[in-house]
């Protein structure tokens, strides 16, 4: 390829390099004349919790309330001693939570014998049952990390990431206990004495079709035939899905309907928003009536913190990331000169590519992590290691005595098969990795990403680039930094 | 020809052995204690501060000060704190989070000394906190769920899938007598990873996950490239006259290999510098794992191989008797048969 040829596109390549680089790293800014701010796509990530921070809640059952509610009590009945003296004699101090002496509570039961208030066995045995299903409910959202804790025994701590979608709406509506029941608003029409919910109702999913998100609701026969008397019943109003005195989803009527198919479909907002309803109403079917009932958490109860070892950890992630990044520049420019030039536009391409994808790849979460900082090391690291690989072999056509067009065409066939396997088996692994759920699936897509543009850089981009930039070289040799061996003859 | 290939070639049985134990002590460890619980998602003592007020930043600044005393004053030092808002902004709480063995006693004289300067500062109405609604509370919480459903299971299944993949494409490449040593090195990589962590007591969540792929991705390439090595130094025919063992030690290329690992070592501890609070835990358990892959791939996996190839092409050479290379491999696993004995 003529000189002329090969400048036009380096510099157009460089151009097209630097703006995928741009859209990826370059800081916020405000734009002038406007109120909108350049966002770069490194600000978009979705961060995992050690640099986002996240969100928790506290879940308390009837008849249990923290030491720091009870102090606040206090402190506004401090100026009446008849109450504040009731109000001391209804609690019990339990570690860091406080639970009632009533004995419509049942929660605690006076003992003759030890002189002292135990806690009933029926709210031990109901508590534990409640707290597995809560946590079965978390567990079931696929979150990268969270936490389900029993907070002195009888109270629960919820603490999920930043970048879970609908984090509120699940803080709440998975405080939801209680019975499962059909109303219109006033009248509760099922289940009825003597009917079980499990014969009606089989289970909630999410089902999207054409960028839309529905709840579908599968029933039994039996169910079917219920959902056609009450809507009947109603015929026109609202039939409401609850748990407990909650609502969680609604239906509206107009006359009796017959479920297709026995499943029932209700359009939700989204998919986030689906999948957390659906998994609240599933915990209501497979939990019944519990008789330890949760207070329902409010959007007030729902709490936000900042990344727990410091917020600075985020910049010191991409800074750290950036140095590397630096040193895989440098480095082979400085062992490999012209050919480490051509590696260096490789990487700057694969740095470009794989933060844009990482930022733009898919509307659901996909979390950044130092997991992510790791698979995308070793992608860039093997695209290195195998153009260096590449370099060694033109280097040995050289010492053989051959031209340096020869011994780059001689080599970069030589290297060729190994670079392939290694390519090809680094790809298939991270794409049947994303077999896994939460954390696992990202990072293998993640890595997915990275081994496809390390092929792509090591097998195709590095080796274009070497071609056009020695297209341009005036000394082959000294491109490659290679000595020519001195002709005999000569 | 490589010294360290030189020196470990040939001890395949005392490899095998170091192994083993590495193996069978995180199977053990790992079914008496699981792994550690990182201090995310670990049992917890807690000691939290509730503002319920707005509050100016001098305010916070106070509260914490205040925690920091009394804690410093008690002898126990915080894992890290959770300072959260809730109800809009309107309260805000400072939660610090200690280890489980933390002595509750500690914690109560903290927790009383933190009330005391609080309840002082309340009082005084020169200080930023005058007439503040502020309560304190220590919790101890147990954690029952960290693992998303389905999580392990799925792993397993995409590992299980990932290697016989590899092992199927690896098959076809290289034949059977590469792909199963590479299948073999890429079970006994990722198993010792995970034996190290656990035996290491790393704290591990579920993002453990992210360093066994590297690591596994890593061994295959250290695998690929050895066994590719051998292939060219086959067909060039440098292989000619040579044992098993002179073959692995001269053709496999260690330095190389050893350098892309010590290269990603690099870049590992240059993120651990920088992340040490938050990943330190992490990235030291990707660093552990990357140790035992390079002992399987490095020094275990060339010493078995030797062995194996003696005996892979005595078998070739069986079935190929009048083939010049069945003749040729019979006559170097003959040779380095001889050698052995």
């Amino acid at each position: 390829m003529g000189k002329k040829k090969s400048v036009v596109l380096i510099t157009l390549i460089t151009i097209v390099i630097a703006v995928f680089c741009a859209i990826s790293a370059i800081p916020s800014f405000a734009l002038k004349n406007s109120v909108k701010i350049w966002t770069p796509a490194a600000a978009q990530y979705d961060l995992a919790t050690e640099f986002g921070g996240g969100y928790y809640t506290h879940y308390y059952p009837e008849g249990v309330i923290s030491k720091l509610e009870y102090d606040a009590v206090l402190e506004e009945k401090s100026g009446d001693p008849t109450a504040l003296e009731e109000y001391e004699k209804s609690y019990e101090r339990h570690g860091g939570i406080y639970l009632s002496t009533e004995e419509d509570d049942n929660v605690l039961r006076w003992n003759n014998q030890k002189n002292a208030y135990e806690i009933t066995d029926e709210f031990k045995a109901s508590f534990e049952e409640v707290s597995r299903s809560v946590a079965k409910s978390y567990a079931a959202m696929g979150y990268s990390a969270f936490r389900v804790s029993v907070q002195d025994d009888y109270s629960l701590f919820i603490e999920i990431p930043a970048s879970a979608k609908n984090a509120g709406t699940a803080l709440q509506y998975f405080s939801y206990t209680g019975e499962f029941n059909l109303t219109d608003g006033t009248t509760k029409y099922f289940p009825e004495e003597e009917e079980k919910v499990s014969s009606c109702f089989k289970g909630f999913s999410v089902k999207s079709s054409q960028g839309n998100s529905f709840i579908k609701i599968s029933l039994t026969k039996a169910g079917v035939k219920k959902v056609a008397e009450i809507t009947e019943t109603i015929s026109s109003g609202t039939l409401y899905f609850n748990i407990g005195d909650n609502s969680v989803l609604s239906l509206s009527v107009s006359g009796k309907v017959k479920a297709e198919d026995k499943a029932l479909y209700i359009s939700a907002a989204d998919s986030a928003t689906a999948s957390v309803l659906c998994t609240a109403l599933n915990s209501a079917l497979r939990l019944g009536d519990p008789s330890v009932q949760l207070k329902k958490a409010t959007s007030s109860d729902v709490g936000n913190y900042a990344p727990v070892f410091g917020k600075n950890q985020r910049t010191l992630f991409f800074v750290a990331v950036l140095l590397i990044l630096l040193v895989s520049l440098i480095v082979p420019i400085v062992l490999y000169k012209g050919y480490g030039v051509a590696m260096a536009f490789s990487t700057m391409l694969y740095f470009g590519v794989a933060a844009f994808c990482f930022a733009f790849i898919t509307e659901s979460v996909f979390e950044v992590s130092v997991a992510s900082a790791i698979v995308f090391v070793l992608g860039l690291f093997t695209h290195i290691f195998l153009s260096a690989r590449a370099f060694k072999a033109i280097k040995k056509e050289v010492a053989q005595g051959k031209t340096v067009e020869s011994s780059v065409k001689a080599g970069h066939k030589k290297s060729l098969l190994t670079a392939v396997d290694i390519c090809s088996v680094a790809f298939g692994v991270s794409a049947f990795f994303a077999v896994g759920s939460t954390a696992l699936k990202t990072v293998a897509i993640q890595a997915v990403i990275c081994f496809g543009l390390t092929a792509f850089a090591a097998l195709l981009f590095t080796r274009m680039m070497n071609y056009l930039l020695l297209s341009c070289a005036k000394d082959k040799y000294k491109f490659f930094r290679f000595v020519r061996e001195d002709d005999d003859d000569e | 020809m490589s010294k360290l290939l030189n020196k470990t070639v040939g001890k395949w049985k005392i490899w095998s052995i170091v192994l083993g134990v590495v193996l069978l002590l995180g199977i053990v460890l790992g079914c008496a204690l699981g792994y550690q619980k990182t201090a995310t998602t670990g049992d917890m003592k807690t000691l939290t501060v509730r503002v319920e007020s707005y509050t100016t930043a001098d305010g916070e600044k106070e509260v914490r000060s205040i925690i920091d005393g009394a804690l410093k004053k008690a002898g126990i030092k915080e894992k890290y704190v959770a300072e959260g808002n809730a109800s809009g902004g309107k309260v805000r709480e400072f939660i610090f989070v200690f280890a489980k063995k933390t002595s509750d006693q500690k914690l109560s004289v903290a927790e009383q000394a933190v009330q005391e300067k609080i309840d002082a500062a309340k009082a005084n109405s020169e200080s930023n906190l005058f007439d503040a609604f502020i309560y304190v509370a220590v919790n101890d919480s147990h954690s029952i769920r960290t693992v998303a459903k389905g999580f392990v299971w799925r792993a397993i299944l995409g590992a299980s899938l990932a290697i016989v993949a590899s092992f199927v494409y690896v098959l076809f490449r290289y034949k059977w007598r590469v792909a199963v040593p590479f299948a073999v090195n890429s079970v006994l990589s990722l198993l010792s990873a995970m034996s190290l962590v656990v035996i290491c007591r790393i704290p591990a969540s579920q993002s453990v996950c992210g360093a066994y792929l590297v690591a596994l991705v890593f061994s295959m390439i250290c695998s690929l490239v050895s066994f590719a090595h051998i292939k060219e130094a086959e067909k060039a025919g440098e292989t000619q006259g040579k044992t098993a063992k002179e073959i692995v030690c001269e053709f496999v290329p260690v330095k190389g290999i050893l350098g892309f690992g010590a290269v990603l070592a690099g870049a590992i501890l240059i993120l651990a510098c920088f992340l040490m609070r938050s990943y330190g835990a992490f990235l030291f358990g990707t660093l552990v794992s990357l140790i035992g892959v390079a002992f399987v791939s490095v020094i275990w996996l060339p010493s078995v191989y030797a062995v194996w190839k003696n005996f892979a092409d005595k078998k070739f050479a069986k079935k190929n008797p009048f083939a010049y290379e069945g003749k040729q491999k019979k006559q170097n696993a003959d040779e380095g048969v001889k050698g052995e004995n």
